[in-house]
């Protein structure tokens, strides 16, 4: 089985920060409101990442599988 | 070419959205019309209308489908589409981005932050303020104050005009209602004189220096932005700072007197103010509805099928009460962090000033929590019944200190 953690597309992101609100474990927010995901390893992803990735507005959650 | 489906008058229905009976609690309304089906047919109106929440997520986040320009934009009718034409919210991408940016470069985090100690000091001040009067208005003396003062100083207007704003933004909103609504005609008046303000009285020269309005005027010297759309475009300070900021905030502070268990619970442990200001607007989002236009036939499943070319209401407060999504949807429940609720819109239009709202409420609702023990209602609070707002205009309180 694959492991992943919580990854942001730069591209798509828009600051809206909602990620960090949903998931505080595997994101923060950076001084100037970016996402810093805090590189957190899981085989499945657990709920509240689930959760983040549900909310993001601009889409720009994901997963990065290692 | 698309084919016009017979009429499944499983979908149709006669609830009037806009009626003063409905405006007042739409609530039942809105459960009738989830149940309908996927998508349920306005026969009064001609629109079609979609409250489950899976449904209005992928709708919005489905933006050449459910499109925001095509038949002239997102308002429920053609004069105020007309006047809006060139607003970030009645353009599709790829133009969208361009019109969008505008208001991302005042509005994005970065550019906040050095506003964010004003606003928590001045947030300390008003309850302050409130708590040695102990009785107060909840929307006029709280609710209004960040936006009237520190968000209008924030965008840049001119002194002159700035007391008459609430009444325009009003009428903004309720003109987005359908043709032939008595509110939509009556706010008619007040549309063309914001947008008349908009126009002559703030110009380059009268706008504040390094303020939000400011870098609309910058992104039109720079030829980013037509000249001739710096008016509709300042039309989203106008309209989106004020009232749907007052409304969140009015809301979740009735909320509060009303559910004294919930506010026990956050003046305790303030770090729940977040979650709550979410589950706030979840509960009673300050912008309750818009519309989408369809580009194709539509199968929604169940049989309901949206023809193409046809006007969509979507509304994110039925979304937001959907049991479907929502465990136990009309219990106010601060603990609950509803982070996926649709109150800020989703996808492309998602809420550009989402996170100078978010600041203020956390600023007022912190201060609150820290200095305040008991919130009680001291009367009736008194709605002001808009075409596509809810929040209250009076809400009598009393606060005891902590």
């Amino acid at each position: 089985m694959s492991v992943g953690k919580f990854d942001v597309d730069r591209g798509l992101c828009q600051a809206y920060g909602v990620c960090a609100a949903a998931a505080p474990d595997h994101v923060g927010l950076d001084e100037e409101g970016e996402p810093v995901p805090r590189d957190i390893v899981f085989e499945t992803p657990p709920p509240d990442v689930e959760q983040a990735l549900r909310s993001c507005p601009a889409g720009a959650a994901k997963i990065n599988y290692l | 070419m698309s084919v016009q489906p017979v009429q499944d008058t499983r979908f149709e229905t006669d609830i009037d959205l806009w009626s003063d009976e409905t405006l007042e609690n739409p609530f039942p309304y809105y459960r009738k019309l989830r149940d309908i089906g996927p998508a349920a047919y306005m026969s009064k109106y001609g629109f079609w209308f979609i409250g489950r929440y899976d449904v209005v997520k992928s709708a919005l986040a489905d933006w050449e489908t459910f499109s925001s320009a095509h038949l002239g934009g997102i308002a429920m009718n053609d004069g105020t589409n007309q006047a809006w034409h060139g607003s970030p919210l009645n353009t599709d991408p790829p133009e969208h981005a361009g019109r969008r940016k505008v208001l991302d470069d005042a509005l994005r985090p970065r550019h906040l932050r050095s506003a964010l100690p004003d606003i928590e000091q001045r947030a300390e001040v008003v309850v302050e303020k409130l708590l040695e009067r102990g009785e107060f208005d909840g929307v006029q003396d709280f609710a209004r104050d960040l936006p009237l003062h520190i968000v209008m100083d924030l965008i840049g207007w001119p002194q002159d005009g700035r007391e008459t704003m609430l009444d325009w933004a009003d009428g903004a909103f309720n003109a987005a209602g359908p043709a032939g609504n008595q509110r939509m005609l009556d706010s008619l008046p007040r549309l063309a004189a914001g947008m008349d303000y908009l126009t002559n009285t703030v110009t380059k020269d009268t706008i504040a220096p390094n303020s939000f309005g400011s870098v609309v005027f910058d992104a039109a010297e720079r030829g980013e932005l037509p000249k001739e759309l710096v008016p509709i475009t300042l039309a989203g300070y106008l309209n989106a700072a004020l009232d749907t900021t007052i409304n969140a905030v009015g809301s979740l502070l009735w909320l509060f007197a009303t559910h004294p268990d919930q506010w026990k619970l956050v003046h305790e442990d303030p770090s729940l103010v977040p979650s709550a200001f979410l589950e706030g607007v979840r509960m009673e989002s300050p912008a309750q509805l818009f519309s989408r236009s369809t580009t194709r036939d539509v199968d929604l499943g169940e049989g309901c099928i949206i023809p193409a070319n046809t006007r969509v209401v979507h509304s994110y407060q039925a979304a937001n009460r959907d049991e479907r999504h929502f465990v136990d949807p009309d219990r106010f429940d601060v603990t609950r962090n509803p982070t996926d609720n649709l109150a800020f819109d989703y996808g492309t239009h998602a809420c550009p000033g989402r996170t100078l709202a978010t600041m203020e409420g956390h600023a007022l609702f912190t201060a609150l929590a820290k200095k305040v023990r008991s919130i009680e209602l001291t009367g009736e609070p008194t709605r002001t019944l808009n075409n596509i707002t809810r929040g209250f205009n009076t809400l009598p309180l009393r606060i005891v200190a902590a």
